[in-house]
């Protein structure tokens, strides 16, 4: 999710030239190259210069002689002086080779560049042509080339001939690389700044080319001298040049081998290796440059002698002051978890909640022996049943993962190994921990079964079942040899809302079968309330809250805890609470809560914190126990126990936050109406329809349709629509189809009642300024070449909002204030360099620099972490009180639409399924799937508490495998209530009155709809 | 595997072919002119070794002998239908020998060294540098992967002549010419074939050395890649032993991009190697193509050329299809 560095408040450029003695010092392979190839051409130039190309003609000294100080290098068979000719020589085939070199990256990154931002068959054909080029032996074509080329020929053509074919690789590479940036969000936001093909191409694709164009260079230069080289020794060469090749050539064919006149043809040779080991390195180095994963990073120092803890009966886990440090690629360590103390009785579970960077996946690993490489234990003990495992030795520690403690991962996709088969691998796991083949086999069968796999599950490959199918297998891997302990790091977080119900609640009852203890790492409080026992609070690598699932949710002390309670929001109501500040945070107290430094004193949270005082600066809370089972690490919250007293801020929900949420709700729903006669929609979904394709790379590409879509935003009465789906439900194509990313297969989109694809140039640009979108993504919606100034600047620059360039600046730091950021402390920054919840800020500041009159929200904080969500949702709430924008939020999460919008639409696998005001029809659902979506959003309530229920898998298959279109209802497999008459034929949206609709036969006569089910 | 992709893949294939056999029928006709009879017999003339009368009658002559007297679009379609059934044409410096005799003649020569080579170094270039992807691989294997990465830039060609002189001359331990001793009894017998393995060892060794430390290079950059994996933690995480993770989880799929790059650079290897044998003077191909050059003989050179492109595309096409089988995600591709 969030990931971001920590700020580095203050720190000033270094100088040009200390930056690039550093980064050669890291990059030696780079460094290496480089040096070689110099010392290459300092000696050519100087040996020509020496020697004179005069003297490299034949017969200007006695032929055959051996080196000596007179003639360096000796004589060849005629006479030429070899130091002279090598100096001519490396100089001739080093100019061939930057001659081939450079034409064939300057054409291949043009053919590359054109053909992958271009795309479709033109692409299509190009690079089927390039890839099949390729496997054809070059050299060969090169000798029909110059075999049949009239008798001598110089080396320029020579270097033509070889560069004829140079052009292919670099093609390829920057190919490969421009369709990736091409369908990044910086592109994507480039467009909707109004930047035209040209621009996009020469100001957002190039600048991050640069490093592979060079790699290509030294690799194509590299191949160029090759081929010349392979050419002359076959006899094809330049016969009158003495290049490298040549000299060599003469020198095998003169038998210089035989006759021991070694200086003829292994200073050439040697020359050229060098040559070859230089671009080499070179290559390599600036492929290291491009994408720095091989790049190792040292160990921290081992931590020596470890203390002995006792352990306290009838715990089965516990962790005593546990620290883990972790060394970054910067160079300063950073604590991931520090002084943690967590006791886990057999059979409880627990859940700990935090953000990223909160350091619970590092406490998950911690538990399985799992931390190495680059993060170390630097103090505290984890004891399992008494033994430390911090202490284990590693053949020990492998002997009881799986078999005492078992891990479900987070995302069952890359978990899996993709080419072994489902079962195999249960097998596999079972099987090394010494189960028999029969019992192991029988075992497995049951608990396949027990966890809602269906048998045919068995022979597939990963990428053949669901999402919730997959995690399913990982619980059965999990619990098939009786653990005493799980954990569960996020297991749920990668599956859509209805699925991770299901297989949560699965997990549930596999868990309180065999009696073993959990662990659940979650960032999502809604969802460790439906699972949990206990509830532990972490906060930049410490726990900071600890105690029973409703007493903690239902007064938290933290002042973190409250700000996650707060906003997990609440489906019924408006939420009332809220992390308390008039104005929106500035840069310091939005920080994300990265490890600090171990140095650092006091409490992490204090620069968020609206009750620190100046203890909490100085010194670190301790970790007390404030009641039985209760305990806090506050300095506020000690002397504060139980709920927020009289007088304390947090006793009263900040002012207008209720007035929004009200305001939310009297908001006449004008989108899903029929525009009244004087109207002026803006925009207009007509009847829309287009097709989806299928997200999976290995799936079938079976494309379901979307459709029909129809509403309209009126400029006059803006409104606040919400189109709410899983995965695979056409949201994100809506949000291209109304954007014009994409085109639709009928229907229209009409802007100011003309369709955006027949619009002229000037409309379009208006068009363009006027509707605007908000990606998902806050970090890849900015152009990693440049700082974060540029997503505001560029649209600025291109739509001409100011005259000059103060203007233009003065704009966007408005805009930037406008948005609660801090523009001196902002605009400055790399992009990795702010947070989450900063970088969708921005986002915003640039909503509010254009001022458009419809902006298009695609998941918007789904990638930030929660306690920034509900800021940067009022955010959105503030460009539509106040600048009167229609809002376009496309969501999967309920919860966040019942805090915000006015009308929802809820889509399922492409179809509208109900509309209506947000309020209703979340209180009181119509369709089905509606009722189910509702049912499976986790929230705070307790009677909307889930039970254990080990169900099968609503999802069968993954949605891409499904193909086309069934006739018939589109929720027809998973409907409870489905009649003869779903299945013959597609439910239109019906008319229940009030502004609402829904696509189900049984709710034909305006009837509230099918009986609840669960 | 589904039938779209493989018939696409063969469709390339011949794609492929159909454009080799175009490329030589064209090219020399475009930069030559067409009279490579005339040609011929000018130089002949040139250096003595014929009348200057009558040469007009000759040339006439040779070229209905050739067809070369037809337009040249019926001629395409005779040398096209010449192609398909592996009719290379007669070699102008061996006449009246067959081109086709000639290569065959070669060719095993030039098979034998390079699927020796060729799996030697694949095997050991992938091991080596599966070894030293792994953390928990023996620190000596660090030590021999330096060189061979120094050698990996080295063209096998440059290596050969050192190689040569080092072994061939300066130690005299191997014969640096020819595919076997002058005089010796060709034919199935072990003597034969020690004596032939010796007269290969230099050849194939210059293509081992460096060919090994491009694969190396290449899989520890897949090992690497594939130990950054999730399901590589996953798998550490349920307890699998370090031996059964590695061969099963790290290695079995490091393989596929390794295939990849197999297929990838196979034209690269033969044309390396066709050069070795040049200077080596090791019977096979390319010292035929290495000949043919010097005496200008086109059809000998074009059809070299043509076979060599054609072998190394019938290498990939059988690359492509053995890879759905290593890899199930791409079983259910639709064919690209």
């Amino acid at each position: 999710m969030d990931q971001a560095g920590p700020l580095k408040a203050g720190t000033r450029p270094r100088s040009g030239l200390k930056k690039l003695a550093s980064a050669m010092r890291r990059r030696r392979r780079l460094a290496a190259g480089l040096a070689m190839l110099a010392a290459l051409a300092l000696f050519s130039l100087g040996a020509s210069l020496v020697a004179g190309p005069s003297r490299a003609r034949p017969l200007s000294a006695a032929p055959g002689l051996a080196p000596s100080w007179a003639h360096p290098l000796g004589t060849d068979d005629h006479g030429r002086e070899l130091l002279a000719a090598a100096g001519a020589g490396a100089m001739t085939t080093i100019g061939m080779g930057l001659l081939a070199g450079a034409f064939g990256v300057a054409l291949g990154a043009a053919v590359g560049l054109v053909s992958g931002y271009v795309g479709g068959a033109l692409d299509a054909a190009v690079s089927a042509a390039v890839d099949t080029l390729l496997t054809v032996p070059g050299l060969m074509v090169l000798v029909t080339i110059s075999s049949s080329l009239r008798e001598s020929i110089g080396p320029g053509t020579m270097a033509l001939v070889v560069a004829s074919l140079a052009w292919m690789r670099p093609a390829r590479a920057v190919r490969a690389q421009v369709l990736s940036m091409r369908r990044s969000a910086y592109v994507d936001m480039a467009s909707l700044s109004g930047m035209g093909t040209a621009r996009i191409l020469a100001l957002e694709i190039l600048p991050n080319l640069m490093p592979y164009l060079a790699a290509c260079f030294a690799s194509a230069v590299s191949s160029a001298v090759l081929a010349t080289i392979g050419l002359e020794a076959l006899g094809l060469g330049p016969e009158e040049s003495p290049t490298l090749g040549m000299t060599i050539y003469r020198a095998v064919a003169m038998g210089a081998l035989l006759r021991g006149m070694w200086w003829w043809w292994a200073p050439p040779v040697a020359l050229l290796v060098v040559l070859f080991t230089g671009l080499f390195l070179v290559a390599s180095g600036l492929d290291e440059v491009a994408n720095a994963r091989l790049a190792r990073v040292a160990s921290p120092p081992s931590p020596g002698e470890r203390a002995v803890w006792p352990s306290a009966p009838g715990a089965l886990l516990e962790i005593r002051d546990l620290s883990v440090r972790y060394e970054t690629r910067a160079g300063r360590p950073v604590q991931a978890l520090s002084g943690l103390e967590l006791a886990v009785r057999p059979g409880e579970r627990v859940a700990l909640i935090g953000e990223s960077g909160s350091g619970k996946t590092t406490l998950a690993r911690a538990v399985l022996g799992l931390v190495r490489g680059p993060a170390r234990l630097t103090g505290g003990a984890i004891l399992f049943e008494g033994t430390d495992l911090a202490g284990l030795a590693e053949d020990a520690m492998r002997r009881l993962r799986l078999a005492s403690i078992a891990y479900i991962p987070q995302d069952a996709m890359s978990s899996l190994n993709p080419v072994m088969r489902a079962w195999d691998q249960a097998e596999l796991a079972m099987a090394s921990h010494g189960l028999a083949r029969e019992e192991l086999r029988e075992r497995m069968a049951r608990l396949w079964a027990r966890v809602g796999l269906p048998p045919e599950a068995a022979k597939a490959y990963p990428h053949e079942l669901s999402g919730g199918m997959r995690q399913r297998v990982c619980i059965a891997i999990a619990v098939s040899l009786r653990p005493r302990l799980l954990v569960a790091d996020e297991p749920t977080s990668a599956l859509d809302v209805v699925v991770q119900r299901r297989v949560l609640q699965t997990l549930a009852a596999v868990q309180r079968e065999t009696g073993a203890a959990a662990i659940l790492a979650s960032h999502d409080v809604a969802l460790a309330a439906q699972f949990a026992d206990r509830i532990g609070v972490m906060y930049a690598g410490r726990l900071v809250e600890l105690g029973a699932t409703e007493v903690l949710l239902g007064s938290p002390l933290h002042p973190y805890t409250r700000t996650l309670v707060a906003a997990a929001g609440s489906l019924f109501e408006p939420h009332g609470e809220e992390a308390p500040s008039p104005s929106l945070p500035s840069t310091g107290s939005d920080a994300r809560p990265s490890p600090a430094p171990e140095a650092a004193r006091g409490c992490a949270f204090f620069p968020r914190c609206p009750f620190g005082s100046a203890r909490c600066a100085e010194a670190r809370p301790p970790f007390a126990e404030v009641a039985p089972g209760r305990y806090v690490a506050c300095f506020a919250a000690e002397a504060d126990r139980g709920p927020a007293s009289v007088g304390s801020p947090l006793a009263e929900p900040a002012a207008g936050q209720k007035d929004i949420a009200r305001e939310a709700d009297g908001r006449t729903e004008q989108a899903l109406r029929p525009p009244p006669r004087e109207a002026a929609p803006i925009l207009q979904a007509v009847e829309l329809r287009a097709r989806l394709r299928a997200r999976s790379t290995f799936g079938d590409r079976s494309a379901f349709e979307l459709g029909s879509v129809s509403f309209s935003l009126d400029e006059a009465r803006p409104s606040f629509l919400a189109v709410a789906g899983e995965s695979g439900s056409g949201k994100t194509t809506l949000a291209r189809l109304l954007v014009g990313f994409l085109r639709p297969s009928s229907g229209r989109v009409l802007y100011r009642g003309r369709d955006i694809w027949a619009l002229d140039r000037p409309s379009r640009r208006l068009f363009r300024r006027e509707v605007q979108a908000i990606l998902q993504d806050p970090y890849e919606v900015f152009n990693p070449f440049y700082k974060v100034d540029h997503l505001l600047l560029a649209p600025a620059r291109a739509f001409g909002l100011a005259s000059s360039r103060t203007g233009e600046l003065a704009l966007v730091e408005e805009a930037l204030s406008q948005a609660g950021l801090d523009p001196k402390d902002t605009l400055g920054r790399r992009p990795w360099e702010l947070s989450g919840g900063q970088r969708q800020r921005v986002a915003l500041a640039r909503a509010f620099l254009l001022r458009p009159k419809v902006v298009v929200a695609d998941e918007p904080v789904s990638m930030v972490d929660a306690s920034h969500r509900a800021s940067i949702l009022r955010g959105l709430l503030d460009l539509h009180r106040r600048l009167g924008v229609s809002l376009v939020y496309v969501t999967h999460d309920l919860a966040t639409v019942r805090q915000v919008a006015g009308s929802l639409l809820v889509l399922f696998r492409g179809a509208v399924v109900e509309t209506g005001p947000a309020a209703e029809v979340i209180a009181a659902p119509a369709h089905p799937y509606t009722r189910e979506l509702v049912a499976s959003v986790p929230t705070l309530e307790p009677s909307r508490r889930w039970e254990e229920a080990a169900g099968v898998d609503p999802n069968p298959a993954p949605p891409e495998v499904l193909t086309g279109r069934p006739a018939g209802c589109a929720y027809l497999e998973r409907c409870a209530s489905a009649t003869e008459r779903c299945r013959r034929g597609r439910p239109p949206l019906f008319d229940l009155g009030g502004g609402r609709a829904a696509a189900c036969f049984l709710c034909e006569d305006g009837a509230a709809g099918p009986e609840h089910t669960s | 595997m589904t039938a779209l992709y493989i018939l696409r893949r063969v469709a390339i294939f011949l794609l492929v072919v159909w454009a080799a056999a175009t490329l030589n029928f064209f090219l020399p006709r475009l930069a030559r002119g067409r009279d490579p009879v005339r040609e011929k017999l000018g130089q002949l003339a040139a250096t003595g070794g014929l009348e200057q009368s009558g040469i007009e009658e000759m040339v006439r002559a040779y070229q209905a002998r050739f067809g070369l007297d037809r337009p040249l679009f019926l001629q395409y379609l005779s040398y096209l239908a010449d192609m398909a059934r592996f009719d290379l044409g007669v070699s102008l410096s061996s006449y009246p020998a067959r081109v086709s005799e000639l290569i065959l003649a070669a060719l095993p020569w030039t098979l034998s060294l390079l699927v020796v080579s060729t799996l030697l170094a694949f095997a050991a270039g992938t091991l080596l540098g599966a070894a030293s992807g792994w953390p928990r691989s023996p620190r000596a294997l660090a030590w021999l992967m330096a060189p061979s990465v120094a050698l990996s830039a080295v063209p096998y060609y440059l290596l050969g002549l050192v190689l040569a002189y080092v072994f061939g001359l300066a130690l005299g331990v191997l014969p640096v010419s020819g595919g076997h001793s002058a005089g010796a009894a060709v034919g199935f017998s072990l003597e034969f074939a020690l004596d032939a393995a010796r007269h290969a060892a230099l050849p194939a060794l210059s293509v081992v050395l460096s060919a090994t430390g491009f694969w190396a290079v290449t899989m520890r950059g897949c090992v690497v890649m594939v130990s950054g994996e999730p399901h590589v933690e996953y798998a550490e995480a349920l307890g699998l032993p370090p031996r059964t993770i590695f061969f099963r989880h790290v290695l079995r799929n490091a393989l596929l991009p390794q295939t990849t790059s197999l297929a990838l650079s196979l034209g690269q290897v033969v044309s390396g190697s066709m050069v070795v044998e040049a200077v080596f003077a090791y019977p096979g191909m390319g010292s035929l193509l290495f000949r043919a050059i010097a005496v200008s003989d086109y059809p000998l050179i074009h059809g070299i050329v043509f076979l060599v492109i054609v072998a190394v595309a019938g290498a990939t096409l059988v690359l492509d299809l053995v890879y759905p089988l290593l890899d199930p995600r791409v079983a259910r591709e639709r064919g690209v």
